[in-house]
């Protein structure tokens, strides 16, 4: 009987599995938390057909009875089920597991099978952050990556070295892909080189970017040969997905001054009045000491004012002075006075969908409007964006589709001027006895040097606006002649627009002198690209092999003009129109064009042994034609122990891989994009507009050098990758990246008319260890929380100059054998307790001092590069509730603060504010054993000369960001007609742990060199937002 | 298969060629330096780059004037500014940017100079030159020369000893350029002192051989290159000889100078007066901003110094170009343009004062000195004859001292008359200081190229205050 019913049964399926062979299948998908997945895929594998699952995560279908699904979802491992009635299915975070998907150069790989290094932040990390500049989210978060942004204006460039910095005379900075086409990312505009400046990258919106990969070694970067010595940023942007999903962001939000040590406070008014009597008193008592002479008696004599050398005396002598009166009733704080609470507004709306056929298109759009009002006066960004990403595989065959960018920003900068009239520099010399308006309410100009720093914000102040206008659109095609063989074609065009317009307005000194200048300027970069590849991929035996063969022409081409007016007949329209006096007027053009040829080859075994290979030509304009291609190749090999047969009873040990590469890669940037040489560096070049009279004039611009060559980078990376007990993942690697060839421009002599030529000459190494190390630390239904923790540490060296001569500066040398970024001057021996004037060491060694500065030697004194630097990160997950926290950190570095010199003034000069540091730290009397020499108001007064009394320890840690958000429950979401609400909170910039004797705003927000001017300080910022899906 | 993939591959390979873009990039603002000096207007566009040179604030237009004020008892910089203030608290060092500057553009304009030199040769010894070609050239290179002697003059002044009385100089001079220039990577050497001096008289020289008829004030004219001979024999302690090329220079300026309205009023303009032999001339298209002595002496907010204000009889009017809070009124710029004034190389003043020095050194027609000084002392309304003036020899030197201040105060003049003289004077606070001692330091970039160029040693030993 059993076995009659077995073979009905048998029979009845079998009938079932003819006939119809299908089943209904009814499911759930939820994540790791039991919440329901929205919009994940469920396809039938083997073929075309699925669905999505819907608000509460539940999917339907039917599908062959013995079929399997294939469910996945971005941000998830892709899972495989058997078909069954009814499913639950438990979707993994990828977030750390080897089939995570590695965007590398001209495609994909997995982390499995990538030899290469590489760290990459997603889509959560960026849209975190409150910058509008979305390339900042990567500070603190990517192994190997030292960011310096040097100003907090919105927008503002940030440097980037990945691994330390690479050259000398050449490009520095990475290379930058957004899906798929390189991109124009260098600040241009007028007064670019006067720091003005504005990143190309701001045009971005960070809600569309779904992850950023930063290449590293050889094996990741020699595929993009002569720009990747420096590494290679790919961002990939957001794509369409089945099904519509509208979300609407709103983020509003408030910024305010950093907190900042006190030491680089201003005092107030009384104590003012007290310091500034100090220095009159002391250099008349101890200038004839000294050997000073006191400007007090001297001006009192000379003049016959006939004061006494009293406290009475003193006040009546500063009002002189000053011009200012010295019993005035302000306290005015000029940094308070030119900074405000900012404002932070951005909306994003983002539509994301395509139809339920694999067949029919998919997009993704987004609208965005972001507006950061400053914390300086009249500093604000202002930027629209929109994106559509299209793509669709109307056919097996064939696949196609585009991505495009159009954004628009209004950047409203510093004053006209350069950094002498920026706020922030003119609030940190004025008297607090000064008042930002007269009594009559008009502005008060009688300040100490003429200028109000107010006033030249205020509405009829400087203009320094830049509206940038780009587009982005990039349409590519693939058709797959079989399974294994496809091309794709992609052209990018990137076109970058510039129009700046400046004034320096009838409310300061200069601008006055001339009755207001205006200038315009107008900038227009288009870079236009073309990449075809063909792509082979086979699998047999265990045998995996990737092959790629690949061409691309890119050109770039350079426009500018120029023009600018002066003397305006009224202050309140100022378009250069109606200047009466033209001053200037010019226009530019350049162009550069690459070509390259390109191939890749991967394969491994079993994945357990892995092997790739690239090797690349690429062709310049920038070179003669002798030197105009050159080869650039890489080859990197893997090993997974931990799949070897005898590592399988290590039942702790999930992954042990080791990885080795070594390749060139290249850098094509020679000179400085700003002038000639950055475009036309082999050219022995002869240039005009150097006009006297009226009458045209010429001069020598360059000199050329046709054996000019690439610059190449040999890199070479050894890496271990280990994960443990399923939650902790390790990952290590050293590297030693060599320049040679480096473009050095080799120092002429000056009798030769010109400075310097360039010549492949020089050699520079970078070599280090970087790691991140990611824990699991919980990963419960309710309750999750993961540390991540990186670090790196770079040695940079100049191997070799074109001579053993240094490149000796003021306060700075370039020299083999040290680091880059070294400092050297005369190193402070401290106040001498005695007469409290300055000491300084004598000889380049040894203690000996001297009084006399210009006796004292220059010595190494340090270097701006930090020892060693990183971040960690938490996120946490707790019920509906997530937060992520992130602190930075940099150890080693030094900031030279040349600010300081004049910031902690001591008399030298006059009438200008103290700052606490000098107040708290001065010497007073004989036998005082200071940090701040006696306040003098005297002759002489060598003490704030360049030296080492204003290089400081940089090192800090940084409590960089916080957010907390909370979703609420499905269920509730539902209830409201909606797919998905997330009410947050962003915090950046929240505290800065510095060295005690740091005076300055911000030991992060130092440019690269390590020198500190006014630099304007990265804000503090508060953001609430908003997410509703729909 | 096979078949497929090699037609597939041949085809993409094909159209790469296609898609490759062309390496023939354009360059539309610069052209060849072979094709640079092939035409009389080439050789003029030369000359024009040459003078902007000159005038350019790293040279004329600010470095060597500031340093002539700032570095002596004239003027005192604001430190708060951070302009010319390592030069006036003498806190500069072989690395500073101020004297980089003047030896970068002074060889800037000697090289050029002798590339437009050889450029101009050539070209009239070619055979078809075009009518009237000739005359411009000649012109040309007689001002090439002059601008030439102009800048090896101002750099003997800063990196070299001053020259001594009777010949001999064999202190270090700097480097010479006389026929080719110099090429990149060529090894090169300092002269001396005498040799530097030697090859100034030979291009001056060379400047009065050609002919340069018809040019204004704004350029280096005949009268010009005689005011340049006198400024070098004077250095030279050729007294005599600088007497009859001063001479020549103020018979061929042909002018009687200013009246006093003027003389307080023409700082305001960049037209020429009757002052002028030699000016940079600015203009607001043309002008040096926030580089500008102007700006120096405006925004930045340096000033003359006590020393200087106190140097003035109330009755002398050119005190009135000193303001109550120091500020000098010789470089506040067109009435619609601050920042443009020209910047004058030489005055008829000069051209008195140095016939009214020599004479008086000479001692033999002291009257012939006070005739020469009376010209620029009846600035003084109490003097207005020469029996107003001192009558002994060292009476009338020590007038001529302050009367140069007097006269070109915020002009670039006393640092190098300092030198010249070998007077002491109060500097940095040091009232023993003897700027003649003192030589400036050859840029350290110029000692690190390695090209041969040798340091003045022990340069820091004769610092104010040691």
């Amino acid at each position: 009987m059993k076995r009659k019913l077995m073979m009905f049964l048998s029979l009845f399926f079998l009938g079932v599995g003819i006939i119809t062979a299908q089943t209904q299948v009814r499911g759930t998908v939820v994540d790791e938390t039991g919440e329901p997945v929205i919009g994940a895929t469920i396809q039938i594998k083997g073929t075309t057909q699925g669905t999505v699952t819907d608000v509460d995560g539940i999917f339907s279908l039917t599908a062959p009875a013995n079929g399997t699904l294939v469910i996945s979802y971005v941000g998830y491992a892709t899972q495989e089920v058997l078909v069954r009635p009814n499913l639950r299915i438990t979707l993994v975070s990828d977030l750390e597991l080897l089939d995570e998907i590695v965007v590398v150069g001209y495609g994909t790989t997995t982390r499995r099978a990538f030899t290469g290094a590489a760290s990459s932040i997603s889509e959560d990390v960026i849209e975190n952050k409150v910058d509008i500049n979305p390339i900042k989210s990567l500070q603190g978060t990517i192994p190997g990556l030292q960011m310096s942004v040097g100003s907090g204006q919105p927008g503002a460039p940030a440097t980037i070295f990945i691994r330390g910095r690479n050259s000398v005379n050449s490009g520095t900075q990475p290379l930058y892909v957004i899906d798929g086409v390189p991109m124009e990312t260098g600040t241009q505009g007028m007064r670019s080189s006067e720091g003005q400046q504005m990143s190309p990258l701001a045009t971005i919106n960070s809600q569309d970017i779904e992850s950023v990969t930063v290449l590293k070694d050889a094996s990741a970067t020699s595929i993009y040969g002569a720009r990747a010595a420096n590494g290679v940023i790919v961002i990939t942007t957001k794509k369409g997905n089945k099904g519509l999903n509208v979300n609407f962001t709103a983020r509003v939000g408030a910024e305010s001054m950093p907190s900042y040590t006190d030491n680089y406070k201003l005092v107030d008014a009384d104590r003012y009045r007290d310091l500034s009597k100090e220095a009159l008193l002391n250099g008349y008592n101890y200038g004839p000491e000294i050997g000073r002479t006191s400007y007090f008696k001297y001006y009192n004599d000379g003049y016959g004012l006939g004061l006494p050398y009293t406290d009475a005396g003193a006040a009546d002598y500063m009002t002189w002075y000053t011009e200012i009166d010295y019993d005035s009733p302000h306290n005015v704080n000029w940094i308070d006075e030119v900074t405000r609470t900012g404002l932070i507004q951005n909306y994003t709306l983002t539509l994301n969908g395509g139809g339920e056929n694999p067949n029919s298109a998919r997009f993704y759009t987004s609208l965005d409007y972001f507006d950061t009002k400053a914390i300086i006066r009249g500093k604000d960004m202002k930027r629209y964006s929109f994106r559509l990403n299209f793509d669709q595989s109307p056919t097996e065959k064939v696949s196609y589709g585009f991505n495009s960018n159009v954004a628009h920003t209004v950047t409203n900068m510093g004053s006209g001027g350069g950094y002498f009239s920026d706020p922030i520099t003119q609030a940190v010399m004025q008297s607090p006895l000064s008042p930002v308006y007269n009594e009559d309410g008009t502005w008060n100009f009688n300040t100490l040097n003429g200028y109000n720093p107010v006033a030249q914000r205020s509405n009829l102040g400087d203009k320094s606006e830049a509206k940038q206008y780009r587009f982005i659109f990039s349409p590519f095609v693939t058709y797959k002649f079989m399974d294994e063989l496809s091309f794709t074609s992609r052209v990018g065009v990137d076109g970058y627009i510039i129009d700046e317009f400046g004034t320096w307005s009838f409310l300061q000194p200069q601008g006055k002198d001339m009755r207001g200048l205006g200038e315009n300027g107008y900038t227009a970069n288009f870079v236009t690209n073309i990449t075809n590849t063909l792509n082979y991929s086979e699998n047999f035996d265990g045998h995996n092999i990737d092959a790629l063969l690949g061409q691309e022409g890119q050109k770039i081409s350079y426009k500018d003009s120029y023009l600018a007016g002066s003397n305006y007949p009224i202050d309140y329209l100022n378009d250069v129109e109606l200047t009466a006096t033209p001053s200037s007027a010019s226009t530019s053009r350049k162009e550069i064009v690459l070509n390259s040829y390109f191939s890749r080859l991967e394969y491994n075994l079993d994945q357990k042994y892995y092997l790739s290979g690239s090797f690349r030509m690429d062709g310049s304009s920038r070179f003669s034609e002798k030197n105009r291609w050159a080869p650039f190749w890489s080859a990197g090999a893997k090993y997974r122990l931990s799949s070897e047969e005898f590592m399988q009873n290590v039942e702790w040990l999930d992954d042990l891989t080791l990885r080795a590469s070594y390749g060139t890669s290249g850098n094509q940037t020679v000179g400085n994009l700003d002038i000639m040489d950055g475009w036309y560096a082999s050219r022995n070049l002869y240039d005009f507009g150097y006009n006297y009279n009226g009458q045209p004039g010429s001069n020598r611009l360059q000199i050329g050098n046709e054996n000019l060559k690439w610059e190449r980078t040999a890199k070479l990376n050894v890496g271990i990758d280990v994960m443990l007990f399923e939650f902790l993942t390790f990952t290590a690697d050293y590297y030693n990246h060599r320049t040679k060839d480096m473009v050095f421009g080799v120092p002429l002599s000056r009798t030769t008319g010109m400075s310097s030529s360039y010549q492949n000459i020089g050699e520079l190494e970078n070599r280090g260890v970087e790691f991140s190390l990611m824990a699991r630390l919980f990963n419960r239904k309710d309750f999750s929380w993961n540390v991540t923790l990186n670090g790196s540490h770079n040695k940079n060296e100049i191997i070799k100059l074109s001579t053993d001569k240094p490149l000796e500066y003021t306060y700075q040398i370039v020299e083999p054998g040290r680091d880059y970024y070294t400092f050297k001057m005369k190193e402070w021996a401290g106040v001498d307790p005695e007469t409290g004037v300055g000491l300084w060491y004598l000889d380049e060694e040894g203690d000996e001092t001297t009084k006399n500065y210009n006796s004292a030697a220059k010595r190494y004194v340090g270097k701006a590069s930090p020892d060693f630097q990183g971040g960690l990160t938490n996120n946490l997950q707790w019920k509906g509730f997530d937060m992520s926290f992130q602190f930075n950190f940099s150890m080693g570095g030094k900031i030279y603060g040349n600010h300081l010199r004049y910031d902690e003034q001591i008399g030298n000069s006059f009438g200008s504010p103290y700052t606490e540091y000098v107040a708290n730290n001065r010497w007073q009397k004989p036998g005082d054993n200071a940090k701040v020499p006696m306040l003098m108001f005297t002759s002489g007064v060598i003490e704030n000369s360049h030296s080492s009394r204003f290089l400081m320890d940089g090192s800090y840690l940084k409590f960089r960001s916080i957010s907390l958000g909370y979703s609420l429950p499905n269920r509730v979401v539902k209830n409201l007609g909606l797919s998905k609400t997330r009410i947050f909170i962003n915090a950046e910039n929240i505290y800065t742990f510095a060295d005690a004797d740091y005076r300055g705003f911000d030991p992060a927000s130092v440019t690269a060199d390590g020198v500190q001017w006014w630099n304007y300080p990265s804000p503090r910022s508060f953001v609430v937002g908003l997410t509703l899906g729909f | 298969m096979k078949r497929k993939l090699i037609y597939i591959f041949s085809l993409i390979v094909g159209l790469s060629t296609l898609w490759s873009c062309d390496f023939d990039t354009d360059i539309y603002t610069a052209i060849d330096m072979n094709n640079a000096f092939g035409s009389a207007q080439d050789i003029q566009n030369a000359l024009n780059g040459v003078y902007r040179n000159v005038g350019y604030y790293p040279y004329r237009g600010n470095r060597v004037i500031a340093i002539g004020d700032m570095a002596s008892d004239i003027s005192e910089a604001d430190a708060s500014s951070g302009h010319s203030v390592a030069i006036n608290m003498w806190t500069f060092s072989d690395t500073s940017e101020e004297l980089l500057d003047i030896w970068t553009y002074a060889y800037k304009v000697i090289d050029q100079s002798t590339r437009g030199i050889n450029g101009a040769l050539a070209l009239l010894a070619s055979e078809n030159l075009p009518d009237g070609d000739d005359v411009k050239l000649e012109s040309a290179l007689s001002q090439f020369y002059a601008l030439r002697a102009l800048a090896y003059f101002d750099l003997v002044n800063l990196f070299g000893l001053p020259y001594k009385a009777g010949g001999g100089n064999s202190q270090l001079g700097v480097v010479l350029v006389d026929k080719e220039p110099i090429e990149e990577f060529q090894e090169v050497s300092r002269s001396t002192v005498e040799e530097t001096y030697a090859q100034i008289l030979k291009d001056i020289t060379s400047a009065k051989q050609y002919g340069s008829d018809g040019l204004t004030q704004y350029y280096f004219n005949e009268a010009a290159i005689f005011a340049l001979d006198a400024r070098v024999k004077l250095y030279m302690h050729k007294y005599g000889e600088a007497i009859i090329s001063a001479e020549k220079a103020i018979e061929l300026r042909n002018s009687a100078g200013v009246d006093n309205t003027t003389y307080l009023t023409m700082w305001r303009s960049t037209a020429i007066t009757g002052e002028d032999i030699f000016t940079l001339v600015k203009s607001e298209d043309d002008n040096l901003s926030a580089n500008a002595l102007n700006t120096l002496y405006g925004s930045y907010g340096g000033g003359v110094s006590e020393f200087t204000k106190t140097r003035f009889e109330a009755t002398d009017i050119r005190s009135s170009l000193i303001t109550d809070d120091n500020h000098p009124k010789k470089y506040d710029g067109l009435p619609s343009a601050a920042a443009v004034s020209n910047v004058p190389v030489f005055r008829l003043s000069e051209m008195y004062l140095i016939i009214a020095e020599a004479e008086a050194i000479l001692g033999d027609n002291l009257i012939a000195a006070q005739n020469a000084l009376l010209y620029t002392a009846k600035r003084n309304t109490d003097i207005t004859s020469v029996s107003d003036l001192p009558s002994t020899q060292s009476e009338l030197l020590d007038f001529i001292e302050v009367e140069r201040i007097r006269e070109f105060f915020t002009e670039g003049h006393r640092f190098y008359d300092l030198r010249r003289t070998g007077a002491i004077a109060t500097i940095a606070g040091d009232a023993q200081f003897k700027a003649a001692d003192f030589v400036y330091p050859i840029p350290s970039a110029e000692i690190n190229s390695g090209f041969g160029v040798t340091q003045n040693e022990n340069w820091s030993a004769n610092l104010p205050h040691s």
